[in-house]
């Protein structure tokens, strides 16, 4: 399976009520033979970056999800897919559908991977690419399933 | 270079095949079976060392005991053989020795497949090195005659020209190389280091105790210097070997860069210690085959990042092989980021994750890619850290643990 995130997954991985179920989701994903999209250099690629090279390491949960995310993810060649501006440029968004420029590199991601799954927390955004056919799922129904399902 | 190592029926290795690599190194769990690697080399080195012994004496490594037969068999079978097989190029020619030890005997085998000469030799230990084996071989087009006690060889072409004359002498030094590349097998095991500031000179030995090792560091001329340049690339320290004219007795120094003042050995901090330890053996001319338990004991995970560079150096340089048990990510991350920034080509990395299920070992090579990466990650230096994560993330409430210890509890209140 090849997952988008947009950064919703930052934000978890780095606090709020949403942490516990992020880390533990991510765990659950290191565990399987599922992949990452990540467009080099977009604003998660900056985030998941952050994530590895700047985590304080006075804060011990950041310390212990940087290892996660090194160990389990960037150091694993199968685990992650970058792909590169090059690659999406020609990728035309539906006129239909309303993507803010911020997110337009997520919808052409998973028009250029239809077989993917985009993971939002953006109502709208989900709403659009639904209208479109493109595989899009809410965080909080795809958490809750997905580790369910491979932890346990 | 030992190429490859199979061990059957040995401790929790019931049928281990191995592919080294000039770096080969072995991380998982403790009580895995990483250590059991070394051991089997070990084990090898002793037979042909010294086979005149009781079998079970094979087992007693120096610097641990393993035991009778029966306590290093797989799951204590003392009817099943164990069996421990490398293969190494010696003058360019591939040889193969298996050593299959049984509970009262065994079985030196020895195959060259350019030859397609196999050489099998049952014996009883002890064994004085007293029997033969003959086998014959074509090669070329020309017949010859090898005879092998299970150590040395000799092998005789049936007619003598220039040429078979030249392919026996081959042969020969190629098998007897073949016993001199296992013993110069050397393991570096987990208790080391050095527990005096002076030692006694006395006979070199195997480089088995703290007392040899110092030994050596005084008689070696080149030795100390040698541990002085790797100590200074990974910790900014100088080491070197007093010895005051007309006296037997050496001193360990440390010197910090910059600093006026010296320090004994012992009262450095222990890493350093271990280091010099662990460096001394590595160095030491007489092994090619450096078996290292967890090199990063007692260091700082900035020193342990350094260490990576270091046996690079040295594998280089001295052509050594050097297989390493580690449970340091630190140390592993170095090692990947030395391919990454190609100070090491990938194919002279080995990694071999080590798990153990139901009392057996298993070792699963991971692929090194050309950037560094691993495949199939690293997960394993994360054992349990979801847990801890938890406990961070989702904290019990409720009551103040008790004290530890009641008199401590109005001080640190």
């Amino acid at each position: 399976m090849l997952l988008i995130f947009d950064e919703w997954l930052y934000h978890d991985l780095l606090g709020g009520e949403n942490r516990l179920g992020a880390v533990q989701f991510i765990f659950a994903l290191s565990e399987t033979k599922d992949q990452i999209i990540i467009l080099k250099n977009s604003p998660f690629h900056k985030k998941w970056r952050e994530l590895i090279d700047n985590s304080p390491l006075s804060d011990s949960p950041q310390k212990m999800i940087r290892g996660m995310l090194l160990t389990g993810f960037e150091l694993d060649p199968d685990k992650i897919v970058y792909f590169e501006d090059s690659d999406i440029k020609n990728i035309k968004i539906p006129r239909k559908i309303k993507v803010k420029p911020d997110d337009a590199y997520l919808v052409k991601l998973a028009l250029l991977k239809r077989e993917a799954i985009l993971i939002t927390t953006d109502t709208p955004l989900f709403s659009g690419l639904k209208s479109i056919k493109v595989n899009v799922v809410m965080r909080d129904d795809f958490i809750k399933s997905y580790t369910v399902k491979k932890i346990t | 270079m030992i190429k490859s190592l199979k061990a059957t029926n040995f401790r929790s290795l019931k049928e281990a095949n191995l592919k080294f690599a000039p770096l080969t190194f072995f991380y998982g769990n403790n009580a895995v079976g990483k250590s059991s690697v070394f051991y089997a080399l070990n084990i090898l080195r002793n037979v042909i060392q010294n086979s005149n012994v009781p079998t079970d004496s094979f087992f007693n490594l120096n610097y641990i005991n393993l035991g009778t037969f029966k306590q290093v068999a797989y799951k204590h079978q003392q009817s099943e053989s164990m069996s421990f097989s490398i293969s190494t190029k010696v003058k360019n020619i591939n040889c193969n020795f298996k050593l299959v030890l049984k509970f009262n005997s065994g079985e030196l085998n020895l195959e060259i497949p350019e030859y397609d000469l196999k050489l099998s030799l049952p014996v009883t230990f002890p064994y004085p090195s007293n029997q033969q084996v003959q086998s014959n071989f074509t090669f070329k087009g020309k017949n010859y005659s090898a005879t092998w006690n299970g150590l040395v060889a000799q092998v005789t072409p049936e007619v003598i020209d220039p040429e078979s004359g030249e392919v026996a002498k081959t042969a020969t030094l190629a098998i007897n190389g073949l016993a001199e590349k296992i013993r110069k097998i050397d393991v570096i095991p987990l208790k080391r280091g050095f527990t005096r500031p002076t030692y006694g000179i006395i006979g070199e030995g195997f480089l088995t105790n703290e007392d040899e090792v110092a030994s050596k560091l005084a008689v070696d001329a080149y030795l100390d210097a040698s541990v002085s340049h790797y100590l200074e690339q990974i910790m900014d320290r100088q080491f070197r070997v007093k010895v005051a004219p007309g006296q037997t007795q050496a001193s360990l120094m440390t010197h910090e860069k910059d600093a006026t003042e010296s320090y004994d050995l012992v009262n450095d901090g222990y890493g350093v210690n271990q280091l010099v330890y662990l460096l001394a053996k590595t160095l030491n001319q007489s092994y090619e085959v450096i078996c290292m338990e967890e090199p990063e004991i007692n260091l700082h995970p900035g020193v342990v990042r350094k260490l990576p560079e270091a046996l690079i150096n040295i594998a280089k340089e001295t052509k050594k092989q050097i297989l390493i048990s580690t449970h340091s990510e630190s140390l592993i991350i170095a090692v990947l980021s030395a391919v990454a920034k190609g100070e090491i080509r990938k194919e002279d990395v080995a990694f071999y994750l080590t798990t153990k299920n139901k009392g057996i070992t298993h070792f699963e090579k991971q692929e090194i890619t050309r950037d560094g990466k691993v495949k199939g990650g690293l997960k394993s230096f994360m054992t349990g850290e979801l847990e801890d994560i938890k406990s961070f993330l989702n904290p019990v409430s409720g009551q103040e643990p008790e004290p530890l210890n009641p008199e401590f509890s109005e001080e640190n209140s």
